[in-house]
């Protein structure tokens, strides 16, 4: 293992994930690995605030989601720090009540995100799911 | 136990354990807030202001979906060449004057319409060809 290499698992749904430790909280972030998601990182709009990322008042893009159905997200610029690099990132915002938030995270304990293809350009992503294991490395 | 002897403890504990601490009592806090919350809305003193807030809400989503709507016909005006130049690239529409920038991710072609156009402008943004997708 590298210094700055990120290992993670496999959850019982077939996900791969890792956990990143970020300034803004307190426990580290859970961020599903999407290779199906050619972004960096898609939040919500607490998250991105806490990360300080500034959302785009006036931005919109689609984003089509799992369910099929398309959703107009917003875009949020900040500073991520990610396998010891500080990076500026556009990210995915999604916007949502605090209800709609509530109601999507009732069974979760941890602070979820996405992260796409766009985070892992320079990077190496090794997925063993027998094994349950992850890693991604820089290249 | 005085709240002086709770802030002196406090004040004693190691950095793991004051990391601990302030976990616990958010949760602790945000419980206590939810309950106070709810005990109001059984009283049905908070709702005017959840009307507010829906409603504040409800205009912004209609702000985005507008905002959406003529991005998506600025990109329509000019989708046929983009998908021949540029398939799988991203484009950035300013949907005031239809200008527009192309870059192969969503932070460079951010990043060159910021350049162009400043921080404020607005802004619609895709894929070119195909939808961006998301697992969630």
């Amino acid at each position: 293992l590298q210094p700055y290499d990120l290992e993670g698992s496999v959850d019982d749904l077939k996900r791969p994930l890792v956990r990143i430790e970020t300034p803004g909280f307190i426990d580290p972030l859970l961020a599903f690995v999407d290779t199906g998601f050619n972004g960096a990182l898609l939040l919500d709009e607490r998250q991105a605030a806490r990360l300080g990322f500034s959302v785009v008042r006036n931005s919109a893009t689609p984003v089509q989601l799992a369910s099929r159905r398309k959703e107009d997200f917003m875009v949020g610029r900040g500073s991520f720090l990610w396998l010891g690099d500080r990076r500026t990132i556009t990210a995915y915002v999604m916007i949502e009540t605090q209800g709609e938030r509530r109601a999507r995270n009732a069974r979760k304990t941890e602070e979820e995100i996405l992260i796409g293809t766009d985070l892992l350009s320079d990077c190496r992503l090794e997925i063993d799911f027998p094994a349950r294991k992850v890693l991604i490395s820089k290249v | 136990m005085t709240t002086e002897d709770i802030e002196k403890a406090i004040e004693q504990l190691p950095p793991r354990e004051l990391a601990r601490f302030r976990a616990w009592f958010e949760a602790f806090d945000a419980d206590q807030f939810d309950a106070a919350i709810e005990r109001d809305v059984q009283a049905g003193k908070l709702d005017a202001l959840a009307e507010e807030a829906l409603a504040a809400h409800r205009a912004r989503k209609r702000g985005l979906r507008d905002l959406a709507e003529i991005g998506e016909r600025r990109y329509d005006a000019i989708k046929e060449n983009l998908e021949r130049d540029h398939f799988g690239a991203y484009v950035m529409i300013n949907t005031d004057t239809s200008d527009y920038v192309v870059a192969p991710t969503i932070t460079q072609v951010h990043t060159a319409f910021i350049e162009r156009f400043g921080e404020n402008a607005p802004c619609w943004s895709t894929r070119i060809g195909v939808p961006v997708f998301a697992t969630i």
